[in-house]
């Protein structure tokens, strides 16, 4: 795979061996870090996945098991063995180098790798033993975009592993039923979820990503949540000042685009649900006037929604792949465009939505 | 571009998906994706296909009221179009380099619905999410270079 094919970002192997030595050397800094600073461990339950964090030492995992707070589960004891095990460490607070830098074509190895030079941060996975690398250079150069979706190469790798996609949407609903919200920023779509979620009783599964499986043998597709956080710019944050209320301002803000993170878990711990089944898709849409109001919207255009901003902020995704899935997600279920008025009342809204499962 | 001409979609570094014959295509590189519904994706499903570009004109003409030449000249400007954006690439071996189409792929829009003139061959290009992929350029690294610096901040959503 040359260059200019090679989907942004990505980084393979030349060779099989050579990406089993890349990831071997990476595992070997990895073993390095953690005999000189000692280990942490989180255990996580996502899509039924049990995920295995292990840190060398404690000063990731602020920045990274943060976001998946609600997906932690006993991490003492036998518990169930793990799906999949990433193993995390930083330079600064270890004093151990980065991995290998990987470089030249792909291989076969199945070794998927996501460098991200500017951070400089890099990710690594070998689904063949189960296990991935994560590694920054320290904890002060974790974006706030990052701390909000931490991990979102090696989730995205082990979600297609299942035929599953990390869609960029959010989901609501009640535990038998719910809504994929998608749409482009400004579209509406984290106001949606959020008046869903401190509005009403409708339980979120996710506001800006979730893990999404189709259904099968009669069944829906299922949302599946990841990250209980909301990015929300200030205009926003105005709209819900039960978030400031709840002591919401304290999260990071990202510099790029003025958004804070906000942590749902620490405003509406008891509205967050770990999986939604979808049973339709709503494409929210700011119109004028006063009214909300679902209508029915092609399949084709929520492809055109929902798939774009997927695989762009997912570049680490087989983008074919993920495309064939999202195309049967829309293909299965009603879509419709969900009109929300500039003038609503945000407990429209969920009303809307409540509609739209009855 | 000759009659002959066989065209297939610019893959990897595009991806596409035809749904409720509404075709979305994704180029991956430049962060631009398109739309084509009615007569286009009806027309890129035969391209797609494999057929060429001069059967794509008789096929479309046999089903379609109008005169061939406005046909043939709205489909080689449409597939210009197609080629300029990258979202085609001409075929140069046609014995091999097609292939079956794919099972899992919806099959194209080649039965025609009333046969009326031909629609408008419309591209719909949609550029809005630009910023995120030139926000995250391909990382060429080398060893030898160290971590490799990006020009401007780098920050990405």
């Amino acid at each position: 795979m040359t260059a200019s094919s090679r989907p942004p970002g990505t980084v393979d192997s030349a060779a099989p061996q050579a990406g089993v030595a890349l990831f071997d050397a990476a595992l070997a800094s990895f073993d390095r870090a953690v005999k000189r600073i000692g280990v942490v461990e989180r255990r996580l339950r996502i899509a039924g996945d049990v995920v295995r964090l292990v840190f060398a030492g404690p000063a990731l995992v602020a920045s990274v098991a943060r976001a998946l707070r609600p997906r932690e589960i006993p991490a003492d004891g036998p518990g169930p063995s793990a799906d999949l095990e990433v193993c995390i460490y930083d330079s600064a607070s270890t004093g151990i180098g980065p991995p290998p830098i990987p470089s030249g074509p792909a291989g076969d190895a199945g070794i998927r790798g996501y460098l991200r030079p500017e951070i400089p941060s890099l990710n690594l996975h070998d689904p063949a033993r189960g296990r991935a690398v994560h590694w920054v250079a320290g904890p002060h150069r974790v974006p706030a975009w990052d701390v909000a979706a931490p991990l979102r190469p090696i989730l995205q790798w082990r979600a297609e592993e299942r035929g599953a996609v990390l869609a960029h949407a959010a989901a609501v609903g009640r535990p038998g039923a719910g809504v994929l919200l998608v749409g482009k920023g400004g579209s509406g779509k984290s106001t949606a979820a959020l008046a869903c979620g401190l509005r009403s009783s409708l339980l979120l599964a996710g506001d800006d990503y979730v893990l999404v499986e189709p259904g099968a043998d009669g069944a829906p597709p299922r949302a599946h949540a990841l990250y209980a956080t909301a990015k929300l710019g200030d205009d926003s944050l105005a709209r819900f000042p039960e978030l400031s209320r709840k002591g919401a301002s304290a999260g990071p803000r990202d510099p790029a685009t003025g958004k804070r993170t906000v942590f749902l878990d620490e405003v509406i711990p008891e509205r967050l649900a770990p999986e939604i089944p979808v049973r339709a898709i709503l494409l929210p849409r700011v119109t004028d006037g006063a009214r909300v109001r679902a209508v029915p919207a092609s399949p084709g255009h929520a492809l055109l929604t929902l798939a774009p901003s997927t695989i762009f902020q997912c570049l680490e995704a087989r983008a074919d792949l993920a495309l064939r899935t999202m195309r049967a997600l829309v293909a299965s279920v009603p879509c419709l465009a969900l009109e929300v008025g500039a003038d609503a009342d945000l407990a429209a809204i969920p009303a809307a939505v409540e509609d739209v499962l009855s | 571009m000759d009659a002959g001409m066989r065209f297939r979609v610019n893959a990897p570094q595009v991806v596409h998906q035809t749904l409720d014959g509404e075709v979305v295509l994704i180029q991956l590189a430049s962060g631009i994706y398109y739309s084509l519904r009615g007569a286009a994706a009806e027309v890129f499903g035969r391209l797609e296909r494999g057929d060429s570009l001069g059967d794509v004109v008789a096929g479309t003409v046999a089903h379609r009221e109008g005169g061939p030449a406005g046909v043939e000249a709205a489909i080689r400007r449409f597939a210009e179009e197609l080629a300029a954006e990258g979202l085609i690439v001409a075929v140069e071996d046609e014995g091999g380099a097609l292939g079956p189409v794919p099972s899992d792929r919806e099959p194209a829009a080649l039965t025609l619905g009333p046969l009326g003139p031909l629609g408008p061959l419309t591209i719909e290009r949609y550029d809005d999410l630009r910023d995120l992929v030139l926000l995250d350029p391909i990382h060429e690294v080398a060893e030898s270079a160290g971590w490799p610096r990006r020009a401007g901040d780098a920050t990405r959503p």
